[in-house]
């Protein structure tokens, strides 16, 4: 009761319009940015998810030093270095991993060339990794929202095709599904939720709306639509969580949020195991 | 192997007088070669070349006779392989102007009734030299039809599935494919066996789209693949691949049975009737909730098959189909191919290092060493 009271407690803060818009747009990234995180964690693209981040880094450095928007500047080196990236994959000759892993460590170390060479104030520059629910405007808030139908629009129009690249890229060719079109598009989404969306809710944050969800929901499920369900569920209830607990903790909301995710994590780990065990159980009795 | 190899005589006025009613066709018609009557009525004739005249009365009755004392067949040459056709036709009252000895057997263990003007030691034919031994009517059929097919995707370019011309892959500093000229006839079964590494995979990949040929073309339907492969092929091709590709992806039997869909132009309702058709096809349909990754092998590869039918392909590609399975589901899944590609006439290309796993009866085979394909087995 206490608890149930200090939690009510806690979402009192809502009365202020910018915490509400923040906690509002939070919510909408909980429910939808878990479904790119099932696509980042089935395709393996976490080289390619801290590739996009130091790109977007190195087009923030440059955009500071010529004096223009960070953000955009990031979604144009994020954009390029996708377009380079899936260049690279369709012909026979190129290693996308290694190509991302390549464009990894050069972004990265482009960036802190620029930021030294040009005296761009390093807080300025990494202002793209740690974004402010709270400072959003409301464009911010309506881009995201905008940019989250976009993403639920892709999965939902292309369920069973994109099922199919997370199946078996050669499988889903062979199924006469323009996986090529698919699989680029998914970079392109993962590109787009890590410059855009990081730059406003911030990379810790988003890591764990991200990440955490999508760990979870590919434990439990036992179809790629449950994935996608267990994902976004798990997503706000991250977000929701976490949440109350920065707010009763007096914690960064980043760090409230995933602190939460870990410890739902720990759960979901902790419940499929026992199950496991107890299948292996029946199995041997 | 040829359609040459065994050519039907035509048949002389002498040679036909005995059978009055199976007299056939005047001149200057080409002469009847196999003619099926009932009584006085004329049923079916034709004109055809070594064993097409009585494949061609198979596809023409659908089913085997009801009534087989009411028919009479007269056919020029009867041999082994005839005889085994015209058994499974139904047919019991045969005449023929000449019977191979290889063939008497089989007419008397069927207590069919038969009449020639002649009868011989043997026919220089290379079936009849394949089914010498070979006493069940089904089983000779497929080898029949297998030939039949092989020959006619030889000659006659309609009747190819597929077709690779000069067809070499080179990757990294190796020669993998070399060369390679292989026409598939529409419906044909070929076996492909050859050692690990021995570019088996690559063959199929190429067929796919998948690695572009250094050097000669892949036509599908008399369609070059060209400078879309991938696009070309798409569809048509249904894939069972060698890994256990599902990995940690939680997805459904039926989802992954679904994505034979994806790509087609249909209705929802249309699209879910063939999941539910392939899927019964297999003999997997109870399997549809259950995750996919927790599957036994030979489950998996009817709900891999099923996938395929539900895209409708109408090639069936399969690496090392048998890899991982036991004994009986090594036995199951080679017994559901063959009833798949009877059933609906899907060319299927099976590549493999377990040939003896295969009843190759009914399949052309070929071994791949070195990057050049060449006969091998018993059924060439």
């Amino acid at each position: 009761m206490i608890e149930s009271l200090g939690l009510f407690e806690a979402f009192r803060v809502l009365e202020y319009l910018p915490i509400r818009r923040g906690f509002i747009v939070l919510m909408v990234a909980g429910a939808v940015f878990p479904l790119v995180g099932v696509l980042v964690l089935r395709l393996n693209l976490i080289t390619l998810r801290f590739t996009l981040m130091h790109a977007a880094l190195l087009g923030s450095a440059i955009a500071l030093a010529a004096g223009l928007n960070p953000l955009v500047a990031g979604i144009v080196a994020n954009t390029v270095v996708v377009a380079a990236i899936s260049r690279a994959r369709s012909h026979a000759t190129g290693d996308a991993g290694a190509i991302t892993t390549f464009f990894m460590v050069v972004t990265v170390g482009l960036a802190f060339a620029v930021i030294y060479r040009f005296r761009v104030p390093a807080t300025d520059a990494l202002q793209i990794l740690w974004g402010n629910i709270y400072a959003m405007t409301p464009v911010d808030a309506w881009l995201t929202v905008g940019f989250a139908i976009v993403v639920v629009a892709f999965v939902v129009m292309n369920f069973t095709a994109v099922s199919a690249v997370l199946f078996d890229r050669s499988v889903a060719r062979s199924a006469g599904i323009r996986e090529g079109i698919i699989y680029t598009t998914i970079i392109l989404l993962v590109g787009l939720t890590v410059s855009f969306v990081m730059r406003l809710i911030g990379a810790l944050l988003l890591d764990a709306i991200l990440i955490l969800p999508a760990l979870m929901a590919l434990s439990l499920a036992h179809s790629v639509r449950t994935t996608f369900l267990w994902a976004a569920l798990f997503g706000m209830a991250v977000v929701f969580f976490g949440f109350a607990l920065a707010i009763l903790s007096d914690l960064p909301v980043s760090s409230g949020v995933t602190i939460f995710g870990a410890v739902l994590f720990l759960c979901v780990h902790a419940v499929t195991r026992h199950r496991l065990y107890r299948s292996t159980q029946r199995s041997l009795t | 192997m040829s359609q040459a190899d065994f050519r039907k005589a035509p048949a002389s006025a002498s040679e036909s007088a005995p059978a009055p009613s199976f007299a056939p066709a005047p001149a200057p018609a080409p002469p009847v070669v196999l003619q099926l009557s009932r009584g006085p009525q004329v049923l079916y004739t034709d004109t055809g070349a070594w064993l097409h005249p009585l494949l061609n009365l198979t596809r023409f009755l659908g089913d085997p006779l009801q009534d087989p004392a009411d028919h009479t067949l007269f056919d020029t040459i009867v041999g082994r392989a005839a005889a085994l056709l015209i058994v499974r036709l139904g047919i019991r009252r045969v005449h023929t102007e000449t019977m191979s000895r290889r063939g008497i057997p089989v007419f008397d263990r069927w207590d069919v009734a038969w009449s020639s003007d002649r009868v011989v030691d043997r026919i220089d034919c290379r079936t009849e030299e394949i089914l010498a031994d070979e006493h069940d009517p089904e089983r000779a059929f497929r080898v029949i039809r297998a030939r039949a097919l092989a020959a006619l995707a030889r000659s006659e370019p309609s009747h190819r599935a597929l077709s690779l011309d000069g067809v070499s892959v080179v990757r990294g500093d190796s020669l993998v494919l070399d060369d390679i000229d292989l026409p598939v006839g529409r419906g044909e079964k070929l076996l492909i066996t050859g050692a690990n590494g021995a570019g088996k995979t690559t063959l199929l990949e190429t067929i796919m789209g998948i690695v572009p040929p250094s050097r000669g073309s892949v036509t599908l339907y008399h369609r070059s693949t060209g400078a879309s492969p991938v696009v070309s092929a798409a569809g048509r091709i249904g894939y069972v691949n060698q890994a256990d590709v599902s990995g940690s992806l939680p997805i459904s039997a039926e989802e992954v049975v679904t994505i034979g869909v994806a790509a087609a132009r249909a209705s929802r309702r249309e699209k879910r009737e063939r999941v539910r058709a392939g899927m019964e096809a297999t003999g997997c349909a109870a399997l549809a909730p259950r995750m996919y990754r927790t599957l036994s092998g030979g489950e998996k590869r009817r709900v891999t098959i099923a996938r395929c039918l539900a895209q409708q392909a109408e090639i069936l590609l399969l690496d090392e189909p048998t890899a991982s399975l036991d004994g009986v589901a090594k036995g199951e899944l080679v017994a559901l191919l063959e009833d798949l590609a009877h059933q609906y006439e899907i060319t299927v290309i099976l590549v493999t290092h377990e040939a003896h796993m295969i009843d190759r009866s009914g399949w052309r085979h070929l071994q791949l060493s070195h990057g050049t394909l060449s006969a091998a087995g018993a059924a060439e």
